[in-house]
Order: C-alpha cells, then sequence, then structure tokens
C-alpha cells in the first residue's frame, strides 16, 4: 500500500507535513528516531514512548532558502512536552545562532506540557521561550504554524505568542486553558465545551485571526501553509522595547474594547463586522477580503 | 509569610511596596542601590488585569530606571482559568509579559524571580520561570499540577504516584523537585539578604537550566540532547 | 508494558534497501510506530517490539511471519512501539515502512 501524499494539514503526522510543506528532499533531521531518544520517563507510567518524543528538528529548505525547522506530532500523548521533546526544540534554536538561517519555522501541535513530566516539560517551556526570543533577538525571524488537532494550549499557546509571525488555519485553535477546563470553571451554562461552534468562537483560528493574533489564515492544506510561511519568512520585524511598548498598548486597548465580551460574535460585532453570524461559514479568503476591506490588518 | 514579612528580611535596609488588586510594587534598598519590587500576593490567579498591571511596571522600571535590578516576587494559584481572558488571547497576554521580563535581562536589568508562595503551571511560566534567575524560598510551593489531579488524570494510583516521586524528580510538584531539574537556582533559607546579594552577583547572560538539571541528576537527558543538536554539522 | 523480539533466518533474498531508515507511523491509541533499518544479520531479519498490549504473544509472530513471506527482506533491523493497534494495522505499517524503505 503506497504511502499517501498529504494534502490536508490538519490529517497530516508532523513528518508528512515537514515532507509536504518544505522544499521536496530536502530535509536532514536532526537527532533522528535512529537513534532512539524517547522519553525515559514514560515507562513508570506504563506509557509507549516514540523515538522521536513527538516532535521532529532540522535543517531543511524553504522556497529555496535554508531554515530551521521543528515540527510536533500532536498524536503522540497530545503534542505534550516532555523532557526530551522540549531538549530538541531548545537544541534547534540555538542551532539557528550557529547556522544564522534565514528563519526558524515551528509546525506547532501540542496541548501544551506533558503531565508524566511536569517539571522538565515547565521549564522545558520557559527554556524554549529563552531561546526562542534569542534567536528573534539576533535578527532571525521565529514564525509559527498552527492548524493540527491539538492547536496550541498551555505552555504551547504562550511560546506560539513568542513569535514573530503566525499563520493558521480555520481548524487551529490557540488558548492556555482549554475548553473543558473553562466549563468546569464556569459551569456548562456559561461555556459548553462540546458546543463545538463556540469552542471555535472563542478561541478558533478565524477568531485568532480577528483578533489580529495570528498574521495569516489560510485553508487546510500543505500547498496554502508553504506559501503563507514563505511569505512570512520575507517580512522583518524587530525584537526590541518599542515594540513591546506598542504590543502593550494594543493589548491594553483590547481588554478594554472587549471586557464584557462572552462570545466571539460580541467581540466581531465590537470590531465592526456586518453579518457577524456568516463568520464561522465563511471561506478564509472571504474572511481574509472583508478584514482588508475595514481596514484590519496586513 | 506575607510579602512584607519576606521583603523585611531579604531588605534590612529597608524597603516600602503598595499593593493593589493584589499587585506588589516598590523599592527595596541594598548597599549597592534600590532594587524595583514587581510581585503578586494572596495567592493570586493570573489573569488579563494582573498581566497588563505586572506590564507596565517593567516598561516603567525599563524607561524610568534603567539598569535597576528587579526582584519578581511570586505567588500564585496559577493562570486565570475564564471565559473572557481566553477570548481575549490570555497566551498572548502572558508571551507579552514574559517579554518584558526578557527584554529588561537583555537590557541590563537583573531579574530575579523569588517564589514566597505559591506557583503554579502556567502562573509559573508567566510569572517566576523567565526571569533571569529563578528562587524559591524554603517553604515554599511550585507546581504544575497537585499529585490527586495527576493520580485522576493519568489513572494510576495516588499511592503509586506518591512513591514514584520519591527517585523520578521530573514529575512530582514540590520546590525539591524542581531545584534537581534545574528550575531553581537555588533555595533561599537564613540569611535572605545573603541570598539576594549572591544572586545580584549572578551572570545572566547564558540559560545553564539543563546542565544543572543534569549535574543535580533531575533531568538527565536534556542538556546532552540539546548539545547534540548543537554539535552536529 | 510487554517487551518481545522475534528474529528470523535469512529467506535468501537479496538486501533492496534504498535508504538508512524509514518510520510511519505515530503511538496513538489504537496505533503504533514501525522503523525499519538495515543492520548486518547474516541476510536475516530481527523485530524488537514494546507494546502496551500484553499477552498478544502469537498475533504479533503471525503477522510478522506474513510480513517476511509476503516481503522476503534481508538484513532488516524493525523497531516498534505500539499502543495496542490491531493486527490489520500493524501489517498494514509493516509494508508501509518496508515499502518506503526499499524506494528510492
Amino acid at each position: 500500500m503506497r504511502l499517501k501524499t498529504f494534502r490536508s494539514y490538519f490529517e497530516a503526522t508532523a513528518r508528512q507535513r515537514v515532507a509536504g510543506v518544505f522544499d521536496k528532499n530536502s530535509f536532514a533531521e536532526l537527532c533522528p528516531p535512529s537513534e532512539q531518544f524517547g522519553s525515559p520517563h514514560l515507562k513508570h507510567f506504563n506509557i509507549p514512548l516514540s523515538f522521536d518524543d513527538g516532535v521532529v528538528v532540522g535543517d531543511v529548505l524553504l522556497g529555496g532558502m535554508k531554515i530551521c525547522c521543528a515540527a510536533q506530532e500532536g498524536r503522540f500523548m497530545g503534542g505534550a512536552i516532555g523532557e526530551v521533546h522540549s531538549a530538541k526544540i531548545v537544541g534547534i534554536l540555538k542551532r539557528c545562532l550557529k547556522k544564522k538561517p534565514e528563519a526558524m519555522v515551528f509546525l506547532f501541535d501540542s496541548g501544551g506540557v506533558r503531565l508524566q513530566e511536569a517539571n522538565a516539560g515547565e521549564i522545558g517551556v520557559a527554556e524554549i521561550i529563552r531561546a526562542l526570543l534569542d534567536v528573534r533577538y539576533a535578527g532571525i525571524p521565529v514564525i509559527g504554524a498552527i492548524g493540527g488537532s491539538c492547536g496550541v494550549f498551555g505552555g504551547a499557546g504562550i511560546i506560539s505568542g513568542c513569535c514573530d509571525a503566525l499563520v493558521v488555519s480555520e481548524e487551529a485553535r490557540i488558548g492556555v486553558s482549554g475548553p473543558e477546563v473553562i466549563e468546569t470553571n464556569m459551569g456548562v451554562d456559561v461555556f459548553d465545551s462540546r458546543d463545538r461552534a463556540l469552542v471555535w468562537r472563542t478561541c478558533g483560528g478565524k477568531h485568532r485571526y480577528i483578533l489580529e493574533m495570528a498574521d495569516d489564515i489560510v485553508e487546510n492544506s500543505m500547498e496554502a501553509f508553504r506559501n503563507a510561511l514563505i511569505k512570512l519568512m520575507k517580512i522583518k520585524k524587530t525584537y526590541d522595547l518599542a515594540g513591546l511598548e506598542k504590543e502593550h498598548e494594543i493589548l491594553k486597548k483590547r481588554s478594554t474594547d472587549f471586557s464584557d465580551c462572552r462570545d466571539g460574535f460580541d467581540v466581531w460585532r465590537k470590531i465592526g463586522f456586518s453579518d457577524v453570524e456568516k463568520i464561522p461559514s465563511l471561506t478564509v479568503e472571504d474572511l481574509k477580503a472583508q478584514q482588508k476591506n475595514r481596514g484590519g490588518v496586513k | 509569610m506575607t510579602v512584607n514579612e519576606v521583603l523585611n528580611k531579604v531588605f534590612p535596609l529597608g524597603s516600602k511596596v503598595e499593593i493593589e488588586n493584589n499587585i506588589v510594587s516598590g523599592e527595596g534598598r541594598t548597599a549597592a542601590g534600590i532594587v524595583q519590587i514587581i510581585g503578586t500576593c494572596n495567592n493570586t490567579v493570573i489573569g488579563v488585569d494582573e498581566i497588563l498591571a505586572l506590564s507596565v511596571k517593567f516598561l516603567e522600571v525599563m524607561r524610568e530606571n534603567p539598569g535597576r535590578p528587579v526582584l519578581m516576587m511570586v505567588d500564585n494559584n496559577g493562570q486565570k482559568m475564564a471565559l473572557n481572558d481566553e477570548l481575549l488571547g490570555l497566551n498572548q497576554y502572558i508571551a507579552h509579559l514574559v517579554k518584558l521580563q526578557d527584554m529588561a535581562r537583555r537590557n541590563s536589568h537583573k531579574v530575579i524571580a523569588l517564589v514566597y508562595g505559591n506557583s503554579i503551571a502556567g502562573g509559573f511560566i508567566a510569572f517566576g520561570l523567565c526571569a533571569g534567575d529563578t528562587y524559591a524560598l524554603e517553604g515554599s510551593n511550585t507546581s504544575v499540577m497537585a499529585l490527586p489531579a495527576v493520580a485522576r488524570v493519568t489513572k494510576l494510583p495516588l499511592e503509586y504516584l506518591e512513591e514514584l516521586s520519591k527517585t523520578v524528580a521530573v514529575f512530582a510538584p514540590g520546590v525539591k523537585n524542581f531545584y534537581l531539574a534545574g528550575g531553581l537556582q537555588s533555595v533561599w533559607c537564613d540569611d535572605l539578604n545573603q541570598c539576594l546579594e549572591n544572586a545580584l552577583k549572578e551572570d545572566q547572560c547564558s540559560d545553564m537550566r539543563s546542565r544543572i538539571g543534569m549535574e543535580r541528576g533531575g533531568r538527565s537527558a536534556a542538556w546532552n540532547m540539546t548539545q547534540k543538536i548543537l554539535d552536529e554539522q | 508494558m510487554e517487551h518481545l523480539e522475534y528474529t528470523f533466518k535469512s529467506s535468501g533474498g537479496i538486501c533492496k534497501i534504498r535508504k538508512i531508515f524509514s518510520i510511519v507511523g505515530v503511538v496513538a491509541s489504537g496505533n503504533l510506530e514501525v522503523m525499519m533499518e538495515r543492520k548486518n544479520l547474516d541476510g536475516g531479519s530481527h523485530f524488537v517490539i514494546d507494546t502496551s498490549a500484553q499477552g498478544f504473544d502469537e498475533a504479533w509472530k503471525a503477522v510478522i511471519t506474513d510480513f517476511i513471506e509476503r516481503n522476503k527482506p534481508s538484513d532488516l533491523l524493525v523497531s516498534i512501539n505500539d499502543n495496542a493497534a490491531s493486527p490489520a494495522v500493524v501489517s498494514m505499517r509493516l509494508d508501509q515502512a518496508f515499502e518506503d524503505l526499499t524506494t528510492e
């Protein structure tokens, strides 16, 4: 049975995404699975390990340009970050300072810190953030893509917020606490985590794009992500105090503008979208056109 | 100990803070000069409001007192788990706050975090683990998730996890485990002023936590893994 | 968790391996990860399996024997992390990994 060439980004494994998004046959994996650096801890919990601990890292070409990449496997333990997983990501980030690629591209798909290795994961997240910011400070763009089954939550959500730019698909979700946690804390009347439409209006790709937390939104295909990443790589951003001051004003205004919002609909209405009920069924092209028309974003 | 009780021990030469909505801000005096104090108290949860208030303090110290050391007083019950905060993009707010801590360090401020109460999960990442160096007071608590909750999620018996946590430092709550894993530079006890003086002398240029974790035996794999990837041609 | 190993002598076939390693599948519930590499085994094959499903020694033997008969591998090392995949899924992954390993 032939291995299919996957077009769907959502359905693909991390390895298939690397093969489908970046230039063909250009990937040089570092610490490949043949070296068997799996988790030394999962055996205590009777859980099978994975030879790459759920993340693939290496050097690769994108549009002919040299980049470093990391791709998380969302279907292994929910993409959760453990000791080896985080160390591989820190490694590839530190490698950027040595190799000076055109960009660091991160294909995110993670629910956050791996409980079975909680402390290592938690510290690992902080180490990743620090190494990521070192790369940005050195003038190398760090671009993230989100479009898998886990999206980014917890520590992974925070890491994604530290990137220069993000591209999402409609399927993406970005947050800190997952929908079930919100429901548990606030009651099912306030938030029903089984209401998929509500969940996506709260933390899904379209909402994050409208809020300008993501720089681009694309359809769920390898090609679309590839093209978006190539474009985003070329936008030079600086990581400095002036930029953080600007970001502060944006975040302060957002919290004031939407302080009484309970739903994505409320936010989109306040922003000035007409016919907000239609937004969930819009194509991403139509949404981007509307976003441009009302003067938002890039 | 309350935040003021801790500060009195850390700053025998004097300190003064204001507390508003569980946000602590002020100054402490050392022989070498003033230290900016930015923190939280009362086991508060870290949500959008807290992040904006803490962020303002970082922006102020970078603008008004370049190079002044910052002591982060850490006591939180994790990230706020509420609908509006998630809707607004809490992850981006937390990212903003950690970038401010990082930028302060790059702009020659020593950024020292001291856990004196609790420091939990997303709250610990937002305000604690992204400082230049992270410390904890003896008797304080650092944790991702309490063991009974871990038992429920992993479906393993609590007694088994309690036994396991005696030898496997990577997963169970507690300052000792975070110390062994390299997450804490050291645990403060006895002369807290001396502890601060030592912290102020630390070079915060490189993140050596995974090597420290390997040396202490808490994280045996991470440092070598990172080095291996770095060393490949 | 159970650890299983199986060794097969040479079937007389030639080694068609074209890559350093191949890897297919994901260690998710009902799934498995199969990695294949070349190893000097005097033309034989060796399988190393770590599985969360205990007591399926016979089933593994059967699936692997079928795979050997179908593909006649030579100097093949197979490493598996399994999370309770069905024999059909195991069979499919073995074939996928071998095909990937033996094509350019």
